[in-house]
């Protein structure tokens, strides 16, 4: 059986950062920007909900070796419109 | 969907004694059972297996001819969407037993898996349906805990649909602690969290980055604190206050 790779999604909050210390698996590493933008916009929506929305926010996915594979700023998680 | 077991069996009956002093555990905390009724609970025929985490116990679909009662370890039941996203409606410790709507529904309408390395005993559902006919205690004691399952979904239903992250969170833990206290696991104020982060998302429906940022605040406000799996609750007012927590719907027995 081949052994699915983890990855790690940091949350860098302006200044704070929240290590994931569980990691997620993820089968092929095409998906891990699809994930990626799954977890920013679930923060983000959060923060809609109580009235805030940092942009300046993003995600530092690593892998098991932690090797940084992605960043992903909040701003490019979702289309702005009207502003 | 598969109507076989989709594990080899690995089951021997030496186990069965603890398989027997668990679930007696949790039937006497739902009514008084008798001598008797306890000695024909112990004399059933249990089927012990080690299963490793993330071992599907049960698929959906599936006919069960066996139901089964955790010994040791933990376990959740779910469903998944078309596409596979996975919501988890319960989470399960010692003494619980997966799956008692077996009894009389013939096929499985969602999964029960294992959460965590566990061990499990099966015991032939026509033989504990007997009991539960023949044996009056024993029936209303299963019958009580359907209702105590059916009560904790309706407040997860609560927790999912109308409550904030972090009240959801928060909710999640009391629950818990209130559950593993009243299994023997703990002193309700410190205990082992075996739920990944992923896990904890898909039982709260949240994503697991989410989880992490609301157990962090969860800390920084000083309601809990962790130390790898091991979670204290420090102020338990404050946990129960942020997650709108009332243990009514436990029925003191779960």
């Amino acid at each position: 059986m081949v052994a699915v790779a983890r990855y790690y999604f940091h949350l860098h909050e302006c200044g704070t950062i929240i290590p994931d210390e569980d990691g997620v698996e993820i089968e092929d590493p095409a998906d891990i920007r699809e994930h990626a933008l799954r977890e920013a916009r679930g923060v983000m929506a959060a923060e809609v909900v109580q009235g805030t929305l940092c942009l300046g926010c993003c995600l530092e996915i690593y892998d098991e070796n932690k090797r940084l594979v992605l960043t992903l700023p909040f701003k490019d998680a979702v289309i702005l419109a009207g502003i | 969907m598969s109507d076989i077991l989709p594990f080899p069996g690995t089951g021997s009956t030496a186990d069965g004694g603890e398989a027997a002093a668990r679930i007696v555990a949790k039937l006497s905390r739902l009514i008084d059972l008798g001598e008797d009724d306890r000695a024909l609970i112990a004399a059933l025929p249990f089927r012990v297996e080690q299963v490793p985490a993330g071992r599907h116990l049960i698929r959906e679909g599936q006919v069960a001819p066996d139901c089964c009662i955790l010994v040791r370890g933990y376990a959740c039941r779910h469903k998944l969407t078309a596409d596979g996203a996975r919501q988890i409606v319960s989470f399960h410790l010692r003494g619980d037993i997966l799956d008692i709507q077996h009894l009389l529904l013939e096929r499985a309408d969602h999964n029960v898996q294992a959460i965590s390395a566990s061990t499990i005993a099966w015991v032939p559902r026509q033989r504990l349906e007997q009991l539960a006919w023949s044996r009056p205690a024993i029936g209303k004691a299963l019958w009580r805990d359907c209702l105590i399952d059916a009560s904790i979904f309706r407040e997860w239903v609560l927790n999912v649909g109308r409550r904030d992250g972090k009240s959801r969170i928060a909710h999640m833990l009391c629950e818990f602690a209130a559950r593993c206290r009243a299994a023997g696991l703990g002193d309700g104020n410190c205990f082992d969290l075996p739920m990944t982060q992923e896990q904890i998302g898909d039982a709260t429906g949240l994503t697991s980055v989410h989880v992490n940022r609301m157990l962090k605040t969860l800390r920084d406000e000083g309601a809990i604190s962790r130390s790898g799996r091991q979670v204290t609750i420090s102020d338990w007012a404050k946990l129960q206050r942020i997650a709108d927590f009332d243990s009514h719907y436990l029925h003191a027995a779960a």
